[in-house]
């Protein structure tokens, strides 16, 4: 066997136990750190430990916690609110649903931690509606938590009180944003405004508030049950501790992987994720999801942290990694994501909304073959435009999944352009499926699979394909076994 | 249960927890049921090992548990068995079928059922 | 005048939800969930029905209703097949096999066919990238779908009705 490059913390339980008995995270140290929080440490001993541990926020903007929590401390305010952000928008990843699916209780004491360091009575979780069974859980969770009078009033006997609730999302990326998901949960429509103001002076119903990730929450308890300084010795200089990534796309090992910060995207793909599906060859990987970036195959020995990743054009982001392999297009990738952009533009700032539909005419223009040289000149001229302009997080890193496809895949885009060809023959204005007449021995397989019903041939003759109805969906290609099918 | 009311009733209640999931005698199978692993089937092969467990007459030995997800989404449905005193063991891609398998081979014959078995590639801290 | 009676019953368990959670506009989106549970979809009467039980304008329910894309203002058809096109699933086909399907059923994504019977929708990661590409087909999730299987979907959604 080899030696064992996973390392977990904020998944230690999951897989582990049953999330639905609270016995079974108490039996192994659950709702401990929060005792001892209580009855020996003073608010200020908290944030002095988080500080100490390292932990960064772990929702893609990688602000020092502890710190964050010493802000809403000190600022003023009738009451003061903790939120647990657990919209998850990034799609392709789902770090945070497995572990509210798999550990809801170590969220609940990191929240009833974080409220007593920062002095809040209150706490909300953000959910996305998409994710029934984490809403189940939680649910499950908060309500044996209460009676074992582990939320509530005068927890353990300390006299601290904490409560917590739920507030449902309903499919909007930009509530993931901390001042949308505040005025989400406020029942307004999740736009984003201007920071500063931050949360942590004016967040909810105007009140000092902390908005933290999932994952980042699901550190917490770990960190006072371990030592800050054993947290602090895993990870690189400046990023503390492990990560969680979703791996998926083209990998043989999809799955839910935690490694120590400073772990290589080699380590990741090939040793942990066993390689590229069907023996293909590996082309890039997408962090950061919508506001990240490809990384080409000359950075898979970097070592990973908040900073070597913002170097390579991409960003930690809240763990989604995608694996793509050699037959991805990743002009078809810069699209798919300023399509998700575009969508989900709350359209408040005229450079997110006008700005980024134009990326994406462009983008499609481009992969209809209909592309010119000017094209590509505008499409980063105005991607820095839109980055210097926008308002929030979503606009500021949208075109950063085309800025990045550029930089290191550009002769892609200049065949896409100036051939007028896909390399990897994804875009179907620019692919064609033909029948090698000398090939095919009339076998009809493709006929049977074609969903368009295009192919026509006798048995034991050749097939033909009709190229207007062809909807190029591959179907055919697949399923011939005499290699008969050219895809160009 | 009444509230716990300070660390100590929270102390000796961890402790009696600990006993109860975790004696010499508790052996422990855990199916992973996060989302992927339901839409996989986790279902009904939690449903064919609790079954089979009770036809075996296995229930005061072996507790049949639901967690969350396992990382090994890949391969799900995912099954891990833990034996007190051994290093416990991660099967994948189980159907209700092969559940039974593991119950019989596993835990009435002490036998790794090699062919399923994936590797579990992490360390968990302390 | 039978649909009415449904509907009345609907509007009275929604008052009861209403009263449940608390008639404050922080609970709007809450309250809009449990409508959409109800109703299938929020059509005007019940946004106005909204807005008066919680002394909130109608342009704000609206407004709110259609900043959010899990909120529906058309009803949808019998059956609501939906292709995930979140990162994982597209990587690995996705887009084939929502063109495909649109083809077969000769409508785009968000419609519905003319019988009512089917409405084609599009979502974004369901939390089973492990089986990517996934379609849900009224609620069940389909893992490693093709194209070849999109025939035995739909004939399974239709045989359930009967
Ligand atoms: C468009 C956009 C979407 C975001 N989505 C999420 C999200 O889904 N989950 C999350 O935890 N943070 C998300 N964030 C980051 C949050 O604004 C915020 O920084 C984070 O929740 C803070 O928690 P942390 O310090 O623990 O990382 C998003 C930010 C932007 C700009
Ligand atoms: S950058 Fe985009 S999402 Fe953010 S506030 Fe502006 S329009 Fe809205
Ligand atoms: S690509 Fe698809 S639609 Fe075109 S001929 Fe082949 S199977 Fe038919
Ligand atoms: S599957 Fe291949 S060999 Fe068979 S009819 Fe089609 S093209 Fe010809
Ligand atoms: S991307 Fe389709 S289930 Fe996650």
């Amino acid at each position: 066997m080899s030696t064992k490059k996973q390392l977990r913390i904020a998944l230690k339980n999951c897989g582990v136990i049953d999330p639905e008995n609270i016995e079974e995270y108490i039996a192994r140290d659950g709702y401990m750190a929060i005792a001892n929080i209580l009855t020996e440490m003073t608010p200020e001993d908290v944030i002095e430990e988080l500080k100490k541990s390292g932990l960064r926020g772990r929702g893609g903007g990688g602000f020092p916690t502890g710190l964050k929590l010493e802000f809403a401390r000190k600022n003023k305010g009738k009451k003061k609110y903790i939120i647990c952000n657990a919209d998850e928008g990034d799609p392709g990843a789902f770090m945070d649903r497995s572990i509210l699916e798999g550990d809801p209780h170590s969220i609940l004491e990191a929240m009833v931690i974080c409220g007593y360091a920062v002095g809040a009575g209150n706490g909300y979780i953000y959910i996305r509606a998409e994710y029934p069974l984490a809403i189940e859980r939680l649910k499950i969770a908060i309500k044996q938590a209460y009676k074992y009078g582990l939320l509530g009033k005068n927890i353990l006997g300390s006299g601290f009180s904490f409560d917590i609730e739920l507030k449902y999302g309903a499919g909007a990326f930009v509530c993931g944003e901390e001042t949308a998901l505040i005025n989400s949960i406020e029942g307004n429509r999740g736009e984003p405004h201007f920071k500063p103001p931050y949360p942590a002076e004016k967040g909810l119903w105007d009140m000092p508030t902390t908005v933290n990730n999932v994952e980042t929450l699901a550190n917490v308890p770990a960190i006072f049950n371990m030592g800050a300084e054993k947290f602090a010795s895993i990870g690189t200089k400046t990023s503390k501790g492990t990560k969680v990534f979703a791996l998926a796309g083209n990998v043989n090992n999809v799955g839910l992987v935690e490694v120590p910060m400073g772990t290589t995207l080699r380590e990741i793909v090939f040793d942990i994720g066993g390689g590229i599906t069907g023996g293909k060859g590996f082309k890039a990987v997408q962090t950061g999801g919508p506001s990240g970036g490809c990384i080409p195959v000359q950075f898979l020995d970097v070592p990973i942290d908040y900073e070597s990743l913002r170097e390579i054009g991409s960003m930690m982001g809240s763990g989604g990694m995608i694996i793509m392999d050699e037959d991805t297009c990743m002009v078809d990738i810069a699209k798919y994501y300023l399509e998700f952009t575009t969508d989900e533009s709350c359209g408040k700032c005229t450079a997110c909304r006008i700005g980024n539909k134009r990326l994406f005419e462009m983008l499609e223009k481009i992969t209809e073959g209909k592309g010119t040289e000017e094209d590509l000149v505008k499409l980063k001229e105005l991607g820095e435009i839109i980055k210097d302009t926008s308002l929030c997080g979503l606009g500021q890193s949208a075109p950063n999944p085309v800025l990045s496809t550029m930089k290191y895949f550009y002769n892609e885009y200049e065949a896409h352009v100036r051939d007028k060809i896909c390399p990897a023959g994804i875009c179907s204005s620019l692919t064609k499926f033909e029948i090698n007449k000398d090939k095919c021995i009339g076998c009809t397989l493709c006929a049977k699979a074609c969903p368009a019903a295009c192919i026509s041939g006798k048995v034991r003759e050749p097939h033909e394909i009709d190229q207007d109805k062809c909807i190029k969906c591959g179907a055919c290609y697949k399923a011939c076994k005499f290699d008969a099918i050219t895809k160009s | 249960m009444k509230k716990l009311k300070n660390i100590e009733e929270l102390k000796d209640f961890r402790d009696k927890c600990a006993e109860k999931f975790s004696g010499p005698d508790k052996i422990r199978i855990i199916v992973g049921m996060a989302t992927c692993g339901i839409a996989a089937g986790a279902g009904e092969v939690f449903d064919s090992i609790a079954g089979e467990v009770m036809k075996l007459g296995l229930g005061d030995k072996v507790t049949v548990v639901r967690s969350g997800c396992m990382g090994a989404c890949h391969a799900e449905p995912t099954v891990e068995i833990s034996i007190p005193g051994e290093e416990s063991v991660l099967y994948g891609n189980i159907d209700s079928q092969r559940a039974k398998v593991l119950v019989k081979n596993h835990i009435m014959r002490n036998e790794v059922v090699t062919e399923l078995v994936l590797e579990k590639a992490y360390e968990t801290i302390s | 005048m039978c649909e009415n009676k449904f509907a009345e019953e609907k509007f009275r368990e929604l008052d009861g939800f209403i009263e449940k959670v608390g008639a404050s506009e922080g609970n709007l989106i809450e309250i809009l969930h449990k409508a959409q549970d109800l109703f299938g979809y929020l059509p005007k009467e019940v946004q106005l029905y909204v807005s008066r039980s919680l002394g909130i304008s109608a342009a704000k329910v609206n407004g709110v209703v259609t900043f959010y894309s899990y909120f529906t203002e058309i009803p949808k058809g019998k059956h609501v097949i939906s292709v995930c096109m979140g990162t994982a699933c597209f990587v690995r086909g996705a887009s084939d096999i929502l063109v495909a399907l649109e083809k077969k059923l000769g409508i785009k994504t968000g419609q519905t066919t003319k019988d009512g019977k089917f409405t084609i929708d599009s979502l974004r990661c369901v939390g089973a990238c492990g089986l990517a590409p996934v379609v849900i087909a009224d609620g069940k999730v389909h893992g490693r779908v093709e194209v070849d299987d999109l025939d035995n979907i739909l004939v399974e959604l239709e045989s359930g009705v009967r």
